[in-house]
Parts: C-alpha cells; sequence; structure tokens
C-alpha cells in the first residue's frame, strides 16, 4: 500500500495540484498487489491520467498506475480517483 | 486454510494523531497542506487538518496482512470509497469480514468486506477486499 501511496503523491505533484492552491480529496481507491516489495528495490511507476471530467463544480479525475519491477514483471496496479476544487 | 462466510478478522482499533499524519506526509511525499497547515485546512469544507485517506486505508491493509500474511500481499486486491473524513484525535475501527468464498479452476478466493467507522458509527471507508486462499 505504501508504494501506491508514493506513486499517487508523486503524480499529484506531478500534475501541480500538491502547491496548496487547489483542495485535493481522495474519493476511491482500487489496489491489486502481485508480490510484496522488499527494501531497496527499485520500482517503476507508469501512471497515467485515464479520465478527467468537471462535474457540479469539481474536477474528477482518474489516475491509474502500473509498479513494475527492474525484470520488467508488474509488482502491483492501481487506480485512484481524486476530487480537485479550487480553494 | 479454514474460512467461511461470516468469518470476521481480527480488527483494528486506533486512535489517528496528528504526529502519525506528519510523519506520513514524509514518508509517502505527500506535503498537501489539508494534512499539515491548520490555517489552510481552516479554509477548506473540513474545517480543520484531515489524516490522508491512504493512512486509514493502510490499517486496513495491516488487517489484511494480519489475517492473511501469505495470501494479501501475493494476489490481493481491494476496491474502497472514502466516506468522510478523519480528523487527528479521532480514533477508527477497521473490520473485515468474510463475505463469501468462490473456487475457479481448483483455486479458491475470498471476498472479504472491509470497513473503517468513528466512534459514533459513521462510515470513513467502505468497500471490498479479494484475497486467493490456496
Amino acid at each position: 500500500m505504501a508504494v501506491i501511496a508514493a506513486g499517487l503523491s508523486r503524480f499529484i505533484k506531478h500534475l501541480g495540484l500538491a502547491n496548496g492552491t487547489v483542495e485535493v480529496v481522495h474519493a476511491s481507491q482500487e489496489a491489486s498487489f502481485n508480490r510484496p516489495v522488499t527494501p531497496g528495490e527499485t520500482l517503476e511507476i507508469r501512471a497515467t491520467l485515464k479520465s478527467n471530467a468537471e462535474r457540479r463544480g469539481s474536477r474528477f479525475a482518474t489516475v491509474e498506475m502500473l509498479f513494475v519491477d527492474e525484470s520488467g514483471k508488474e509488482v502491483a496496479s492501481a487506480s485512484s480517483l481524486i476530487l480537485v476544487n479550487a480553494t | 486454510m479454514t474460512i467461511r462466510p461470516g468469518d470476521m478478522l481480527d480488527s483494528i482499533d486506533r486512535m489517528v494523531t496528528q504526529a502519525q499524519v506528519e510523519a506520513y506526509a514524509d514518508a509517502a511525499g505527500d506535503p498537501n497542506p489539508i494534512h499539515l497547515d491548520a490555517e489552510f485546512a481552516a479554509k477548506t469544507p473540513f474545517g480543520k487538518r484531515i489524516a490522508h485517506g491512504m493512512l486509514t486505508l493502510a490499517m486496513v491493509s495491516e488487517m489484511l496482512n494480519s489475517a492473511y500474511p501469505n495470501n494479501w500481499a501475493s494476489g490481493g486486491r481491494l476496491k474502497v470509497r472514502f466516506r468522510a473524513p478523519v480528523f487527528p484525535g479521532e480514533t477508527i475501527h477497521v473490520t473485515g469480514e468474510v463475505k463469501k468464498v468462490t473456487e475457479s479452476d481448483g483455486v479458491r478466493s475470498a471476498e472479504i468486506t472491509v470497513g473503517v467507522k468513528k466512534d459514533n458509527g459513521e462510515d470513513v471507508i467502505t468497500g471490498h477486499a479479494f484475497v486467493q486462499m490456496d
């Protein structure tokens, strides 16, 4: 779960949503784990902004992430729905 | 491993503290001021600082890992909604109940209803987890 949290934080920062100018709320989360990750491993995170829609004044964004190990195998995947509101 | 619908997982009752939130922000690399900055949080609809949803969800994962130490991290899945924020100082109750057990191609899988509630019964997280048993 920690790798998913770290990946999501990085992507939210990458999108420029972590600077306090907007309010970001985590609405739902899906996750699947293929194997445990051990300390010292390097993972590649492939993140995609899957959807980005405005509804009733809020922006809903779906972020999908794949976590891939050094041999190219997928160790985990996740899908997060976040709400972004102007402050 | 015997697993039947209706089995209850060992629950977790824990107070979430601002110190935990700050340590989590550091560990996860999530400095969102809604978790850390009281002045910023006061201007949001929540009115005060809230814990990260993933911090609370990590306790659901902790419960599942304790119940299924070999199976949760290898093949486990979950799907949850965050229903309400947790404010530091609140105590939450993390529970899981086996909803059904299915078998396909010789592999047994369990669907577990997972939830996090506050003392007053308010839902914080609702959803389901899926674990392969063999």
